[in-house]
C-alpha cells in the first residue's frame, strides 16, 4: 500500500526494544479516517507495543509515526499529552478507570482537563453513559462494577472527547464471550457513528472479524496487510 | 432424515406450502445453502409417504395451485424424538483443508504461505457473516450464524497452531 | 546461610526495616527521657534544679507532669510513621503471602512471619533507643545545662523503667507486625471500605473543653495541673479520633465543588480512604497546638522578662520548636510513604490515566491537594487552639498573642512547605508508576 494523502495515521519502520528483547522490528501501518483495523498475531509478537507507539504512549527507538501529517516525535511531551487527550481515545483490557471516581466523574475527567466547565462536562458524560446504556451506574465506582459495565464506561471515556482515532488493546479480553461481544458491538458502533477510526489489538479471530481489515504482526513486523478482498491473488 | 426433520421443525410453526417452507428455512438458516424447490417437494413427498405430514388443502390464489402441508401427530412425535437425540460429533478430520495441509507437509510445499492466504479467505467469510449477524434482527438467525462463526474460528485457530508447530519443529515427516 | 529471621526481614524490604528501626529507636529514646523525668525527686526538686540547671517546667515538680506528657505526645507522630512504614509494600506482601499459603503455610505461620518482619527490627530499634537516649542526655542535658535550662535530666536515668520501656516498644512492634500480617492474609477486605468515619470523637473534645472550663474556676496553684492535663489529653484523643471524619468530610466537600480535575481526584481519594490522611492530619494538628502554645509563651517572655534572663526560657523553647518541626517532617514523611503506597497499588490505573492524556503534573497536583486539604486546616486550628487556649488558661497579656499569630503563620508555612517538598520527593515513584509498561496485561 502506498502512502495515501488521506491516511490519518501512518507508521513506518518502527523499531522498539526493551533491554535485550526486540519487540518491534520495522513495523509499518496506515490507518484511513473512520476505518476499523484489527492488529492480530501470536502472543508476544509486539501488538501492544505497536499500539502504544501508534498512540504516542511509547516512543519508538527508530521509525516515524505521524498523525494528520505531524510527526509524534517532533512534539513535546506536553503537546503529545494534549494530542492524546483531544484526538485519541484509549481502551484497555481492564483496570483503566480511576478507582476512587464514579463512572460519571471518570468520563467527565478528560473534558474537565480540556477546560470545559464541570456542569458541561458532566452533562456530556451523562449523554455518553446513556448512549452506552450504563446511565444507571453514573454514581457507582469502578470497584463495584462488573467487567462488562466497566468496559462500557471506559468506552464512554475514550469517546467523550470525540477523538479522531480510538486505540483498543484486547478490549474484550477480560470478558466472557457474550459480554465481550456486546462490548465490542458497542465499541464498533459508537466509533462508526462518530466517524472515528478504530485500531483494535486482539488475538480473538471473532473480534478481528468485526474490523474491516486485518494486519498480522509476527515477531515484531507486519506479515500480511490484506485489504480483505475475497480470494486475494497470490 | 436431516432435511426432513428440519422441515418438520419449520412446519411446527403452522401449516405452510412448499414455497413458504423454503423461504422460512432459508431465513432460519442463513449460513446454509438455500434450498432448491425440487429438494423441498421431494422431501415433502417422503414425509407424506411416512405419514409424518399431510395435505391440508390445495389453494389457488392468483398464481399456480399450491398444496398446504401440516404436521400429523406422528410427525410431531418424530420431531420431538429428533430434538431429543444427541448428534454425532462431525467427522471434521476428513475436511479438505486438513487434507491439503497435511499433503503439503508431506510433499514439502510451502504450507505456511498457503495457511496465510487461507486465513485471509476465512477471515473474509467471518467478516461477511459478522456483518450479516449484526444486521440480523431475529435471535434464531444470529444463533445459526454464531455456529458457523465458531467453526470458522476453530479452523483459524487450528491453522494458527499448525503454523506455530511447523515453525517450531521444521517439516515434520 | 542467613538466619531465618534476617531472611524474613530482608524479604520484606530494607527500606521498611530501616524505617521500623528508626521510629522504634526514637520512640524508646523519648520514653526513656520521659521516664527519667518522672524519676526526678519530688522533695529535693529545688536542689536538683540547682544541680542540673533544669528547664523550669521540668525542674518544678508541679509543672513536671505536663512536661512529661509533652514528651510522651512527641512519640505520636513517630508511631504514625511506624504504622505507615509497616504498610509499605502491602500489595507485594499480599502476593507473597498468597504464594506462601499456596505452598502450604498456615495463617498462623504467616502471622508469625509478619510479626518477625516487623518485630525483629522493632527489637533492634528499641535497644538502639538506649544509646540514642545517652546522646540526647549528653546534648540536651549536660551541654544544654551550660547555656540554659537542661531538657533531659542528668542526675537520674530511667533506671528499672528501662526494661519495661524496651519491652513495651518491642512488643508494640510485634503487635503491629501481627496486625499487618492478618491484614495481608485476609482474603477479603483489600481496598474494601470500612464505611465512612463517624464524628463521635467530637464528644471527647467537648468533654475536654468542659474539663478545662470547670478547672479554670478552681485553684490556680501550680500543683493542680491534673485538670489541664486531663483536658489536653481528652482534646488530643478526641482530635485524633475526629481527624478521619474531618478528612472524609473535607474530601466530599472538595470533590463536590471541584472545578479542576486535580481537586476532584484529591477529594475523592480522601473520601475513599480518609484514615491515613486523617491520622497524619491529627498529628499535624497536635504539632500546631504545641507551636501555638510556644508562640504565646515566647511572646510573653519577650514582653515581660528581663533580657538577661530570657535565654533561660528561649533556648528550651527553641529546642521544643525544633522538635515540633522535626515532628512535622516525620508526619510529612509518613504522608509521603502512604502516597507512594497508594500510587504503587494503582499503578495500572495511573498509567492508563496518563496514557489517555492526563499529564503526570495533574496527578502530582492531586497528591498535593490531598495532603493540604486535611493537614492545613488542622494545623491552623491546632495552632489557634493552642495559643488561645494557653493564653486563656494562664491569663497572659494581649501582647503575647502576637507571638501566637506568628506561630500560626509559621505552622501554616512549614506544613505547606513540607507538603510541597514531600510531593516533590515522591515524584520519582509517581513517574515510575505511570510508566507505559504498567499498561501491559502481564
Ligand atoms: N515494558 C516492557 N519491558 C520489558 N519487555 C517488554 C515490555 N513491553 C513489552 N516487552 C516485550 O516485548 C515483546 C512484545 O510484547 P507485547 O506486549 O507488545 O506483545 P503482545 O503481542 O501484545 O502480546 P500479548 O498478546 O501477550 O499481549 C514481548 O517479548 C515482551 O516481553
Ligand atoms: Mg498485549
Amino acid at each position: 500500500m502506498t502512502d495515501t494523502p488521506q491516511s490519518i495515521l501512518t507508521a513506518h519502520g518502527v523499531h522498539k526494544s526493551f533491554g535485550r528483547t526486540v519487540a518491534l522490528r520495522g513495523a509499518a501501518l496506515e490507518v484511513q479516517p473512520g476505518e476499523c483495523v484489527a492488529i492480530t498475531g501470536p502472543s508476544g509478537s509486539g501488538k501492544s507495543t505497536l499500539l502504544h507507539c501508534l498512540a504516542g504512549v511509547l516512543m519508538p527507538d527508530s521509525g516515524v509515526v505521524t498523525f494528520r501529517g505531524t510527526r509524534l516525535d517532533a512534539l513535546g511531551v506536553d503537546e503529545r499529552t494534549r494530542l492524546r487527550r483531544s484526538s485519541f481515545g484509549l481502551v484497555l483490557q481492564f483496570g483503566q478507570l480511576v478507582p476512587e471516581l464514579s463512572a460519571l466523574e471518570n468520563v467527565a475527567l478528560p473534558l474537565m482537563l480540556e477546560g470545559r466547565r464541570r456542569p458541561d462536562a458532566a452533562a456530556a458524560a451523562t449523554q455518553w453513559l446513556e448512549r452506552l446504556e450504563v446511565a444507571q451506574l453514573a454514581h457507582t465506582r469502578p470497584t463495584a462494577m462488573s467487567g462488562g459495565e466497566a468496559q462500557r464506561v471506559a468506552i464512554a471515556r475514550a469517546l467523550v472527547t470525540s477523538p479522531d482515532i480510538v486505540f483498543a488493546d484486547e478490549p474484550t479480553g477480560a470478558l466472557d464471550t457474550v459480554t465481550g461481544e456486546l462490548a465490542l458491538d458497542v465499541l464498533v458502533k459508537a466509533t462508526r457513528e462518530t466517524e472515528a477510526a478504530l485500531v483494535l489489538v486482539t488475538h480473538d479471530n471473532r473480534v478481528a472479524a468485526a474490523a474491516e481489515r486485518e494486519v498480522v504482526l509476527r515477531d515484531g513486523a507486519i506479515e500480511a496487510a490484506g485489504d480483505g478482498g475475497p480470494g486475494e491473488p497470490t | 432424515m436431516s432435511l426432513g426433520s428440519v422441515l418438520l421443525g419449520v412446519l411446527a410453526d403452522g401449516p405452510a406450502h412448499g414455497y413458504d417452507l423454503k423461504r422460512a428455512h432459508d431465513a432460519r438458516f442463513p449460513a446454509a445453502r438455500p434450498l432448491a424447490y425440487g429438494q423441498v417437494y421431494a422431501t415433502l413427498g417422503r414425509l407424506q409417504r411416512d405419514g409424518l405430514v399431510e395435505e391440508l388443502e390445495t389453494r389457488q390464489d392468483a398464481g399456480p395451485e399450491r398444496t398446504v402441508y401440516a404436521l400429523t401427530d406422528a410427525g410431531r412425535e418424530a420431531l420431538r424424538h429428533w430434538l431429543g437425540e444427541t448428534e454425532q460429533p462431525g467427522p471434521y478430520a476428513a475436511d479438505e483443508l486438513v487434507r491439503k495441509t497435511i499433503t503439503a507437509l508431506h510433499t514439502g510445499a510451502d504450507s505456511g504461505d498457503f495457511l496465510r492466504r487461507q486465513r485471509a479467505v476465512h477471515l473474509d467469510a467471518m467478516r461477511a457473516l459478522t456483518r450479516e449477524r449484526s444486521d440480523a434482527a431475529e435471535p434464531g438467525t444470529r444463533i445459526a450464524l454464531d455456529h458457523t462463526l465458531a467453526h470458522l474460528d476453530a479452523d483459524l485457530r487450528w491453522m494458527e497452531e499448525t503454523r506455530e508447530r511447523i515453525a517450531r519443529d521444521g517439516t515434520t515427516r | 546461610m542467613r538466619p531465618l529471621p534476617l531472611t524474613i526481614v530482608l524479604a520484606a524490604g530494607r527500606g521498611r526495616a530501616a524505617l521500623v528501626v528508626a521510629t522504634t529507636a526514637v520512640t524508646s529514646a523519648l520514653l526513656l527521657v520521659a521516664a527519667s523525668m518522672a524519676r526526678l525527686g519530688r522533695d529535693d526538686a529545688w536542689s536538683s534544679y540547682e544541680q542540673e540547671h533544669l528547664f523550669a517546667p521540668i525542674g518544678d515538680a508541679g509543672t513536671r507532669p505536663g512536661a512529661i506528657l509533652a514528651v510522651v505526645l512527641l512519640t505520636v507522630p513517630v508511631l504514625l510513621l511506624l504504622d505507615q512504614a509497616v504498610r509499605l509494600g502491602s500489595t507485594g506482601r499480599h502476593r507473597r503471602y498468597t504464594a506462601l499459603s499456596v505452598a502450604g503455610a498456615t495463617r498462623r505461620d504467616l502471622r508469625r512471619w509478619a510479626a518477625i518482619e516487623v518485630g525483629a527490627p522493632a527489637v533492634a530499634g528499641a535497644l538502639l533507643g538506649v544509646p540514642l537516649w545517652l546522646l540526647l542526655r549528653e546534648l540536651l542535658g549536660f551541654r544544654l545545662a551550660m547555656h540554659a535550662g537542661a531538657l533531659v535530666p542528668t542526675s537520674v536515668g530511667p533506671g528499672p523503667w528501662t526494661w519495661a520501656i524496651l519491652a513495651a516498644v518491642a512488643a508494640y512492634g510485634v503487635l503491629v507486625g501481627r496486625r499487618s500480617g492478618s491484614r495481608a492474609t485476609a482474603l477479603t477486605g483489600r481496598g474494601g471500605e470500612a464505611g465512612a468515619p463517624r464524628p463521635w470523637p467530637a464528644l471527647a473534645v467537648l468533654a475536654g473543653a468542659l474539663v478545662a472550663i470547670s478547672g479554670r474556676g478552681g485553684s490556680s496553684s501550680a500543683d493542680s495541673l491534673a485538670t489541664p492535663i486531663a483536658a489536653v489529653l481528652l482534646v488530643t484523643l478526641g482530635t485524633v479520633g475526629l481527624a478521619p471524619w474531618a478528612a472524609h468530610a473535607a474530601g466530599v466537600r472538595a470533590a463536590r465543588r471541584a472545578r479542576r480535575a486535580a481537586t476532584l481526584i484529591a477529594g475523592r481519594r480522601l473520601q475513599a480512604d480518609p484514615r491515613p490522611a486523617g491520622r497524619a492530619a491529627a498529628a499535624v494538628g497536635a504539632v500546631g497546638l504545641t507551636v501555638g502554645v510556644l508562640g504565646v509563651f515566647v511572646g510573653d517572655v519577650l514582653a515581660t522578662t528581663d533580657p538577661y534572663d530570657r535565654d533561660d526560657y528561649l533556648v528550651p523553647a527553641a529546642i521544643v520548636a525544633v522538635c515540633a518541626l522535626l515532628a512535622v517532617v516525620m508526619i510529612a514523611l509518613s504522608i509521603a510513604v502512604h502516597s507512594v503506597e497508594t500510587t504503587a497499588q494503582h499503578r495500572r490505573e495511573m498509567a492508563a490515566l496518563v496514557a489517555t492524556g492526563v499529564s503526570s503534573s495533574v496527578l502530582t497536583g492531586a497528591q498535593r491537594t490531598e495532603c493540604l486539604l486535611t493537614s492545613l486546616p488542622l494545623a491552623l486550628a491546632g495552632s489557634a487552639a493552642g495559643s488561645l487556649g494557653y493564653g486563656w488558661l494562664v491569663g497572659l497579656s494581649p501582647a503575647a498573642y502576637a507571638g501566637g499569630a506568628a506561630a500560626l503563620l509559621l505552622t501554616a508555612s512549614v506544613v505547606a512547605g513540607s507538603v510541597l517538598v514531600t510531593t516533590a520527593l515522591v515524584r520519582p515513584w509517581l513517574v515510575a508508576a505511570v510508566d507505559p509498561g504498567n499498561l501491559r496485561t502481564a
